[in-house]
Parts: C-alpha cells; sequence; structure tokens
C-alpha cells in the first residue's frame, strides 16, 4: 500500500475517498448525455474504498462505492478469510434514459390505467389538432427505467478439493418507455402512443457444488429465476372516440367519433425459469481430456389470458383454455475431447445439442378480434402450435506447431438444425438446415515483439425446405454462404512502441433468395499505437472504420440498399510530470456513424423517393490534472467536453400530433409522446476534486 | 562432454526473497499471494514461489540472473511457451469458470493466461487484470473491456456508438456475457443460447408466450447487435429496414414523408409488443 495505514490492534486500516465539483454548461437534450449515467451540477463523491486487514494476514473486508448518492450509484462489501470464504454484497443503480426533454402525454396515468384529461369535441383535424398541441390537456413525461440490482454471493472452499457457491441476485425495473398501440385493422387505423409504466422484479438464485479430484473433476449447479411483472396489464383511453361521453361501438367511425372507448393490452407475463447443470472433466489416456455438461430446464408462464377486446360492443370470442400453461424445457448437452498424445499436435473433437422443447399444447379459439374494433371475416387463428427448434452440431479441429513460431489450425463444424413453426399464413411449417463449416486459423510469432494472427472460415448453410414467397422470407432461415476472415497484428519493435492492427470481414450471400436479403457484408480495419517515448510520457491512439451494408429486394420492381459507415478515433496521453508528484491526463475520442438507405426502382416505379440520411456524430474529451499536495492528498483540476449531434429523420420531425405526415383519413386521430430521443447537446464540465488516502 | 544439469529441487520462497524482495513484497499484497505465502493450504500453495517458476536450486547455484537455471518466466519477451505457462495456472485454476480452458479458443490460439492477467502485484479490483481501472464521475472504463479491446478491435470501438449497453460507462463488462476461459456454447457465452444469455437481465422477454415471433425466440441476435450500432435500440439494420427483410405485404414503407411506419418507432409504432405476445389478440404483436 503506498498510503499510510491507520493501525487499529489486529487490523490495519487503509482506504481512499474523492470528493469532486462539478460546475457545468450545457446546451441541448439531457436526454442522451444522461443516458445510463448522471452527471448533476453539485459536489459528487464518485468513489470511495475501506480496506481493512488483519495483521495475521488471514482475512479481509473491503467496501468500495461509487457515485455516492447518485442514481447511478454503487456499492460493494467484500470480505472473507483467505482460501476460506469469500462473501460479497452489492448494490448498482443504473439508470437508463429515452428522453427527459421532451415528451408529452395527454392522459392521466395511474398504474395500468390511463385516461384522457379532456376528449377533443369534434372529429375535424383542426380539433383534433388544437386539442393536442394544447399544453393545458397534455403534461410532460419522463422517459427511463432505473434498474436496480442487489446481490449476495458467497464462495466457501473447506479444501482445495471442494467449492460450493450460492449467490442471490434481484433486479428492479421502474420507469416508463414508450410504446404505441393500434386501434382498428391496417388501412382503418390508429395510433396511441403511451408511457408504458414498468414496474418488474426479478428473483435470481444460484446454488453449486463443485469437487476437482486427481484428473476428473465434478460439479452440480442449479439456477432459479422468478419474474414478476407488476403492471402486466393496460388500459388506456382511444383519443379517437370524442368526447364527453362515449360508448363503445363495433366499428370505428370517424365521422362520428365512435369506436372502442378503450384499448386493453397484455403486458409481458410474470414467468419463471429453472435450470440444472452437471459439468463433468476427467483426464483419459493417450493424454486425452473429457469435457461433458448436461443441462435441463423448465420455463413456465402461466398468466390469465386477457378477454380479446375490451370493447363491451363486440361479443367475445371463446378460448380453449383460460391460460398458456407455456412449457419450454430447454436442453443443452455437450461433450468435447482434447488429446495431445502426439508432440505439438492438439486434437479437439466436440458434439453438442441444444433444444428449445416447446411442450406448451396448442390454444383453439371460435374466433379473433384485431385492436377492440369488430367486423366481418377477422377470423386470424383458430389453433396456435407453439414454436420450438433444435441443433446438433458436431465439429473437430487440428492444430498443429510447425515451428515454434508457427502454428496451423484447420476447424470444421457441422449443424443441423431442425425448426417447427407455426403455420400461420404460409407453407414453412418446419423449416429443417444444415450448416457445414471450415477453415484454417494460423499464428505466427517469429520473434518475440512480432505477433500475427489469421483465421478465415467459409460456411455453406442449406435449406432445402425453405422457399422465399411474399409474406414471410425469414433471411435467417434461408440457404447461406458465408465468409469470415479475421487478421490481427501486434509489432512491439521496442518496449517503448508498439503497434496493433486488425481487420474483420463477415460476407453472407443468400443465393436461392429471390425477394428478400441477397446478401450482407460486413469489414472493419482498425490500427493503433501506443508510444512510451519517456519513462514519465505515454501516447496512445486508436482508428476503427466500420462498413456494413445490405442488399435487399422488396419484389422484381424495388430493389433497397443501405449502408452504414462509422468511423471510430481515439487519442491521448498520460503524463507523470514531477514523479508521484505531479500528473496529467489528456484524451479524446471521436465516433461518427453515417447510416443511410437507397432505392433503385425499375419500371414505372416512381414511389420510393430517396430516403434522407441519418447522422450521429459523438466526441468526448477529458483533461485531468492531479497534483499530490501530500503523500495521501492530492487535488484534481479537470476539464471533461462531451457532444452529441444526431440527424435522424425518424425522431427530428416528431410532434404530439402528426397530423401533417399521418395523413390518410383513418389516421388523423393518431398521437405520439412527441419523443425526439436522440437530441444533440454540447456538454463543458469542469471539476475540481481532492483525493485523499488514508 | 558438459556434465548433465543437476534436477533442480526447491529452496522456500524466503531464499527467493533474498535477491527478489521488492518482487515479494508486491505479490504479497495479492489475493494468490495472501494464500500462498500466509495461507497455504497444501504443498503446492506452500511452494509459494516455486509453485509457478518451478524448483529454484540451479537458479540460485548459478548465482541468479534472468532466465537461469531453468526457471519458468512469464514476462512478455522472455520467449516461453504459452503452454508452458498455462500449465502452472493449471495446476490451481481448471475448474469453476476455468473448466473449459483447454476446449477455448483462447487456449486453441495460443494464449497465455499472462497476456490478460498480472501475478505479480494487485491491478484491478477483481481478477487481477494486466490493465486498470479507470472511475471518473463522467465514465467508468472498466479493465475488462480494455483487456479484451487489445485483440477485439472492432468490438472496442463499437462500444463508442451511440447506440450501445452501458459498458462505457462501467455498469456491465464483457464477462457478464462470454466467459473467455471458455464455455461449451457458441461464442464462449455463459449460457446455453444467446437468448439465454439476454434473459440474464431481460427476463421479461423470456415468455413463453402464446405467440412467439419465431426470429425473436430464436436468436436475439438476429435483429440486435448487443457490441453497438449506429442504430437506435443496438438494431443491426434500421426500421423498417430491419423488417423488411423477412416481411413485405400487406405494408410497405416507402415514402419517409407520409408513413406511418416510417418515423419514430416504426414497425413498432404498431407492432410493439414484437418480442411476443401473450394477448389472444396478439398474433400480429399489437396487443
Amino acid at each position: 500500500r503506498t498510503s499510510a495505514e491507520i493501525d487499529a490492534g489486529d487490523y490495519t486500516i487503509s482506504g481512499s475517498a474523492e470528493v469532486d465539483g462539478l460546475p457545468r454548461g450545457f446546451q441541448g437534450n439531457k436526454s442522451k448525455f444522461e443516458e445510463y449515467r448522471v452527471i448533476p451540477e453539485s459536489v459528487v463523491v464518485p468513489q470511495l474504498q475501506l480496506l481493512i486487514g488483519s495483521k495475521k494476514q488471514d482475512s479481509y473486508f473491503n467496501f468500495d462505492a461509487g457515485n455516492v448518492g447518485r442514481n447511478d450509484q454503487n456499492y460493494r462489501l467484500r470480505f472473507g478469510r483467505y482460501g476460506l470464504f469469500d462473501v460479497e454484497l452489492e448494490w448498482d443503480q443504473i439508470p437508463h434514459v429515452f428522453n427527459i426533454d421532451n415528451a408529452r402525454t395527454p392522459y392521466v396515468m395511474n398504474g395500468g390505467t390511463y385516461t384522457l384529461r379532456s376528449r377533443p369535441t369534434a372529429d375535424d383535424a383542426g380539433t383534433f389538432s388544437s386539442w393536442i398541441n394544447n399544453p393545458a390537456n397534455t403534461r410532460a413525461v419522463d422517459l427511463e427505467l432505473l434498474n436496480k440490482v442487489g446481490k449476495v454471493s458467497i464462495r466457501y472452499t473447506p479444501t482445495p478439493g471442494w467449492s460450493f457457491t450460492a449467490k442471490y441476485w434481484s433486479q428492479d425495473t421502474e420507469g416508463k418507455r414508450a410504446i404505441a398501440f393500434p386501434f382498428g385493422a391496417a388501412g382503418n387505423s390508429h395510433i396511441a402512443e403511451l408511457a408504458e409504466p414498468i414496474d418488474y422484479q426479478t428473483h435470481n438464485i444460484e446454488l453449486g457444488g463443485e469437487y476437482a479430484g486427481q484428473g476428473w473433476s465434478l460439479a452440480l449447479k442449479y439456477n432459479g429465476s422468478l419474474f414478476h411483472n407488476s403492471i402486466s396489464t393496460l388500459v388506456f383511453d382511444n383519443p379517437a372516440a370524442i368526447g364527453p361521453g362515449c360508448v363503445d361501438a363495433v366499428d370505428i367511425n370517424y365521422g362520428l367519433g365512435q369506436g372502442p372507448c378503450r384499448g386493453r393490452v397484455d403486458l409481458y407475463p410474470s414467468n419463471q425459469a429453472h435450470t440444472v447443470t452437471l459439468t463433468g472433466t476427467a483426464s483419459l489416456p493417450l493424454m486425452t481430456k473429457f469435457l461433458g455438461t448436461v443441462s435441463y430446464g423448465w420455463r413456465l408462464q402461466d398468466d390469465s389470458f386477457l378477454p380479446f377486446t375490451i370493447n363491451s360492443a363486440i361479443a367475445q370470442p371463446t378460448l380453449s383454455r383460460n391460460s398458456l400453461n407455456g412449457d419450454i424445457r430447454p436442453t443443452m448437452v455437450n461433450v468435447t475431447l482434447v488429446n495431445n498424445f502426439i508432440n505439438k499436435l492438439n486434437l479437439k473433437a466436440y458434439y453438442r445439442f441444444y433444444e428449445l422443447d416447446n411442450r406448451t399444447k396448442p390454444v383453439s379459439t371460435s374466433d379473433t378480434v384485431l385492436n377492440d374494433q369488430g367486423g366481418p371475416g377477422d377470423h386470424f387463428w383458430t389453433t396456435i402450435h407453439p414454436y420450438q427448434y433444435s441443433k446438433n452440431s458436431a465439429g473437430a479441429s487440428a492444430s498443429y506447431n510447425f515451428t515454434q513460431w508457427l502454428t496451423g489450425k484447420f476447424n470444421v463444424s457441422l449443424d443441423r438444425t431442425h425448426r417447427s413453426i407455426p403455420d400461420i399464413a404460409g407453407p414453412n411449417g418446419a423449416m429443417n438446415a444444415s450448416e457445414i463449416k471450415v477453415g484454417p486459423t494460423f499464428d505466427i510469432k517469429p520473434l518475440s515483439w512480432l505477433l500475427f494472427r489469421a483465421s478465415y472460415q467459409h460456411s455453406w448453410r442449406d435449406a432445402p425446405g425453405y422457399h422465399a414467397d411474399d409474406d414471410r422470407k425469414m433471411f435467417f432461415l434461408a440457404q447461406r454462404e458465408q465468409d469470415k476472415a479475421s487478421l490481427f497484428a501486434d509489432i512491439s519493435p521496442w518496449q517503448t512502441l508498439s503497434f496493433h492492427a486488425g481487420f474483420d470481414l463477415i460476407s453472407d450471400n443468400f443465393p436461392s433468395t429471390d425477394i428478400g436479403v441477397h446478401n450482407a457484408r460486413n469489414y472493419s480495419p482498425s490500427i493503433g499505437v501506443l508510444y512510451t517515448p519517456l519513462e514519465w510520457l505515454k501516447l496512445f491512439a486508436d482508428y476503427d472504420f466500420d462498413w456494413y451494408s445490405w442488399n435487399q429486394d422488396y419484389d422484381t420492381d424495388r430493389h433497397y440498399r443501405g449502408e452504414d459507415r462509422v468511423h471510430t478515433f481515439s487519442v491521448g496521453s498520460e503524463m507523470d510530470l514531477i514523479k508521484d508528484v505531479l500528473g496529467f491526463r489528456i484524451q479524446y475520442g471521436f465516433s461518427q456513424g453515417l447510416s443511410q438507405i437507397g432505392n433503385r426502382l425499375d419500371g414505372a416505379r416512381v414511389d420510393d423517393p430517396k430516403w434522407p440520411n441519418n447522422t450521429s456524430t459523438w466526441q468526448e474529451l477529458l483533461a485531468r490534472l492531479e497534483y499530490r499536495v501530500h503523500k495521501n492528498v492530492a487535488v484534481q483540476l479537470g476539464y471533461y467536453f462531451n457532444r452529441y449531434q444526431s440527424k435522424d429523420y425518424g425522431v427530428d420531425i416528431m410532434k404530439l400530433w402528426m397530423g401533417d405526415m399521418d395523413t390518410s383519413p383513418g389516421q388523423i386521430r393518431s398521437i405520439y409522446l412527441g419523443d425526439q430521443f436522440k437530441g444533440s447537446y454540447t456538454a463543458h464540465v469542469g471539476f475540481v476534486g481532492v483525493k485523499l488516502k488514508f | 562432454e558438459a556434465p548433465a544439469p543437476k534436477e533442480a529441487a526447491y529452496v522456500g520462497n524466503e531464499v527467493c526473497k533474498a535477491c527478489h524482495g521488492p518482487q515479494v513484497e508486491k505479490f504479497s499484497q495479492t489475493m494468490m499471494g495472501k494464500i500462498f505465502l500466509f495461507n497455504a493450504r497444501n504443498q503446492l500453495e506452500k511452494q509459494a514461489c516455486e509453485s509457478c517458476h518451478g524448483p529454484g536450486s540451479n537458479h540460485v547455484a548459478a548465482g541468479g540472473g534472468r532466465g537461469v537455471g531453468g526457471l519458468i518466466t512469464f514476462r512478455k519477451d522472455s520467449g516461453e511457451a504459452a503452454k508452458v505457462q498455462n500449465e502452472a495456472c493449471l495446476q490451481c485454476h481448471q475448474r469453476g469458470i476455468q473448466t473449459y480452458w483447454d476446449a477455448s479458443p483462447h487456449a486453441g490460439r495460443g494464449m497465455a493466461c499472462v497476456n490478460c492477467h498480472t501475478v505479480m502485484e494487485k491491478t484491478s479490483d477483481r481478477f487481477q487484470l494486466s490493465k486498470v481501472d479507470d472511475k471518473t464521475p463522467f465514465f467508468n472504463k472498466r479493465a475488462q473491456t480494455e483487456v479484451c479491446g487489445q485483440c477485439h478491435l472492432q468490438r472496442k470501438a463499437q462500444l463508442m456508438r451511440s447506440s450501445h449497453m452501458p459498458l462505457r460507462e462501467g455498469k456491465i463488462t464483457c464477462s457478464d456475457c462470454h466467459n473467455p476461459h471458455g464455455s461449451p456454447n457458441p461464442s464462449q457465452l455463459k449460457q446455453a443460447s444467446v437468448n439465454e444469455n439476454c434473459y440474464t437481465c431481460h427476463a421479461e422477454r423470456r415468455g413463453p408466450f402464446l405467440f412467439e415471433h419465431p426470429s425473436v425466440s430464436e436468436n436475439c441476435s438476429n435483429c440486435h447487435e448487443p457490441h453497438g450500432t449506429v442504430n437506435d435500440r443496438l438494431l443491426k439494420v434500421r426500421m423498417p429496414r430491419l423488417c423488411t427483410e423477412c416481411h413485405s405485404p400487406p405494408h410497405r414503407a416507402n415514402d419517409p414523408a407520409n408513413n406511418v411506419g416510417f418515423f419514430n418507432r416504426s414497425c413498432t409504432n404498431c407492432h410493439s409488443q414484437i418480442h411476443g405476445s401473450n394477448h389472444p389478440a396478439g398474433m400480429f404483436f399489437q396487443r
């Protein structure tokens, strides 16, 4: 320890604390700036640490805290006896902000029941616009979540051979996020965007025991997870039903302002999962090692079904039972053998089976209703069958040390997937696919300061039953040829200088797909350098370019192409200006992304204009000067700059009512939250801090 | 003919300390040092320095020196084979999360434990990583993402994109999803499938649902790129073109000027329950 320890009888105490003040200048939207963090313009305690150790060196007690008192705070307490047991308790909060700047809603939100503060009194667009855009009829709403995670973990090792673990962790998620629901069927629908109430609790437990003997080991583990959604139903007024009174009607009639008065949706149902896992290893003759894992699980869900509709004017169809009684049994078996019998030759072979065995019984109905609107011919389904799949994989690899500096490896594997997909609207009820993957890797280390790694893999996926019809093209089921390549180099000619470079490529082709995704390609070159010309000076820089493109045909006349291009760059320096007294760190990060979609039309098609580009630019600069005024006290001065700029055609135009965009007659009642969740900002934050060690 | 070297014998860590005092002092501050030097439970741990470096009598007899006396060395420029270095670690660390090391891609590519871990001095809060944490009031660089980012350059860059999980904020890290020491699962995932990995935090999407969306139920990464993208919600392709990879009629979002399937959250303006619906009227994931 570098700092002075406090002597407390049989124990020593040490630790550190940091207190910073953060004066700030800020312009723009806070949502993205505080997406997963809280940066208040106040005094903060980013770090606290307390270490207690026994002088006999047999036990420890550590306490860490970060971002004390903020919404992103974290606390960890760890204590134990070296080599015998270890106990860890942790509390962590993770905020997730979607929009805290400009979202508004006309609803009064009470748990899972949302009622309109007022209703428009006439059906015409002008009245509707005046109503929704009148600030008196809406309120600001923060769209954000807060995850609170509490963990307890105990590890007990009574002998070097035995170990037992017990873990419990809970995750509470509360807040609101945007969600939208339509009333009525396509072509005669309107949308109500709401702030979805989130109140989730998940309780997880893990219990395990393992014994490692001479040349073998066996481990048994149980995992349980219980998820509970406290608000699993959301009922909300229909903004298209004009006020002040509302009487349910079978059909939506905009002229009369009639339709369902309310909508009702089923939010995520409570569920539970249990898994038992057995893992074993054994050393076998001929320098062979066996590794095996078997796991079997249950995923269960039995929330009661809601009625088809809340619209009292529509007769409820009957269901064959009142809840799903969902029962999925995930199973995994893995057997791996590794052999080193022949010097310089490493052999590996494995077999893996994974099955999502869905034992849920089919559910039938007498009729259906869609989106709380009645009408003839709404018979969309009669019986729903469970979806399930299984995957058998087998593979082998041989690795040979050709020379001390060259290792080559060849991999081959075969995956066979069998799916059973509910026969909803097409012929692809059951889909089998086989995929063969082959490819070499090379690791070349001709000198202790020079390393090259290269790998390539080609795969063929055959899906004989697949045929893309107009409704479902399902690229993930289709025949595919894939090439994957990766290069990496690490060059450190001197202790003070090292370069690294990489190149990753993935190319997918779907040769039998006429309509749908034809291909997708991604490549990404990277380069970086770390230079320490002087003992007190370190410089570093990294650059990465990422390019991703895809091609798809919507139909025979319309061809779409998309591209994402991202430049990522970082540079920085650390300086120990006066050894152990004055240090300086500066670093800058930059990431610029461009996403564009292009359309090519054949024949007389003119209905797909050029789409605008989407861009995002993120910059971050941190400069920090640390002056140690005493061996245990340091003063910090710093500056943090963060800028985010974004252009996004999807949300730049957002407003509560999209009357000028959403022009089809049936949609003039659509309301939104005006959720510009990618708003730009510029932040300048200074910080003055004191770090104390004891 | 030169005489054959004598078989080395163990000399005990007090002898090592005589010349390597500062190193032993630093080592004594680590979890491993506390066990080996003060709380040893078996003969291997009692051998302390020599349990990893091998017996030191020849090294002592030769008067010491770098690489002298047949000791196993772990320096980057030592020229020692990774396999030899790793065998020292695997004497103890061959179970728990390291059970599948021998079959792991990292072992297969000749990686040494010391490429990622530092043994001789206390470094990161946990796992003795070769990089250290850097906590600031603004972001937390976790040692682990820095270690993995040394080779996984594309992944490291992806963390800086506009749509990302809270890795650069230090709230999660690579090993929350992956086990770099190997696992029986694809991509060294900790759980048996991509989805089961995601359900660890997103348990609400676990179902089972009355209406499952096959591409969702099978693999979250059909639509999402968890390491970071320039599209909202970590989508691999921007909607509506993400959805038109599989779906065509009855909608055709074409003109950004007047289409509800285009602005805001695009297709999920209506199909908001796209991860699965338990509502009898949720066949199209709208309820």
